[in-house]
């Protein structure tokens, strides 16, 4: 495990469309798209996640004459990254909703 | 002079009409050799780009990240921007790869010049950090030089609009060769004219290829 990654805007960015369905593995254009990331700087922010141990990766496991497509390497997030991606977040809807809280959505109290 | 003006239209458009069939055709034929050897190019660029990584990751970039530009064949421009993009990020994602520095001995504190006598480390600092966000220079003395004071981005509008002014400039090219002409030729401004056609023909060369390799 590495230590706490740098949570710069492009880093948050892909957590929150990791964190849309945790469950689901995304290959990297994929995960661009989504974030609004462009090539160059998605993957240093991936391997900095991979590196803390919040992503794994691995490749896609399709013949790719079956599938009519390139196999992909898909990244998936871990346990821990999970639990820490969310608290980034978390962390980081808290500081806007203090400095920007016109750019944060209320928050909706329990009935 | 209504003869003239006609006369001079109808050459003018014939010129024009000529000009758009012959640039359009060898656009179209640049074109279609560029498309053909633009996926090459983003290939090539990716290994190259991967093979500055760190030794044990290259192999695995350099396969996910020509993976990705063949999924863009049909769209050999977009392949080259993303190609361009990989091998961009290729100082920051190595910084990241790169095994952790080991820990700094303690140096002896800094004897240089460079620095205001009596200041201390962290005034300078501060000093350093309210000239970097006033966007100057300590030499440029209140200078607001372009290069020096403005933002990025603001350099990046800037640019863009000049492009467009330029762009938009040649593009009518025709167009004034077209009102010249129609206001009555004057065999002094041959050399005008001659070169309002060139500019017309690049202008057509360079959309037809556009077209072709679909950046239109």
């Amino acid at each position: 495990m590495g230590e706490h990654p740098q949570m710069t805007k492009q880093t948050l960015s892909i957590l929150a469309v990791i964190l849309e369905d945790p469950t689901v593995a995304r290959y990297g254009l994929e995960l661009g798209e989504a974030a609004g990331l462009k090539s160059g700087t998605l993957y240093p922010a991936l391997a900095r996640l991979e590196r803390a141990g919040w992503l794994t990766s691995y490749w896609e496991d399709v013949e790719p004459r079956e599938a009519g497509r390139p196999r992909r390497r898909m990244y998936e997030i871990t346990g821990t990254g999970r639990a820490c991606a969310q608290a980034a977040l978390d962390e980081h809807l808290a500081v806007l909703r203090v400095r920007q809280p016109q750019r944060v959505a209320p928050k909706v109290l329990p009935a | 002079v209504t003869l003239v003006a006609f006369g001079g239209g109808v050459v003018g458009l014939i010129l024009l009409v000529t000009t758009y069939i012959v640039s359009r055709a060898a656009g179209t034929v640049i074109g279609r050799d560029v498309a053909g050897w633009l996926p090459h190019l983003s290939r090539s660029l990716v290994v190259q780009a991967a093979r500055h990584l760190p030794e044990e990751h290259r192999l695995r970039y350099e396969e996910e990240w020509r993976r990705h530009v063949s999924e863009f064949d049909d769209r050999p421009l977009t392949a080259l921007v993303t190609a361009l993009g990989y091998a961009m990020s290729v100082p920051r994602l190595g910084h990241e790869l790169a095994p952790a520095p080991k820990p700094a001995r303690a140096r002896t504190p800094f004897r240089g010049g460079g620095h205001i006598e009596g200041e201390s480390k962290p005034a300078r600092v501060t000093a350093r950090l309210a000239r970097l966000r006033r966007g100057s220079r300590p030499s440029a003395g209140g200078s607001t030089a372009w290069s020096s004071s403005v933002r990025p981005q603001q350099r990046l509008v800037e640019a863009v609009l000049i492009l467009s002014a330029i762009v938009a400039r040649l593009a009518t090219a025709p167009l004034r060769l077209a009102h010249e002409l129609m206001e009555g030729p004057d065999p002094s401004q041959f050399p005008r004219y001659v070169r309002r056609v060139a500019i017309a023909m690049v202008v057509i060369l360079l959309t037809s290829i556009a077209f072709r390799i679909r950046i239109i």
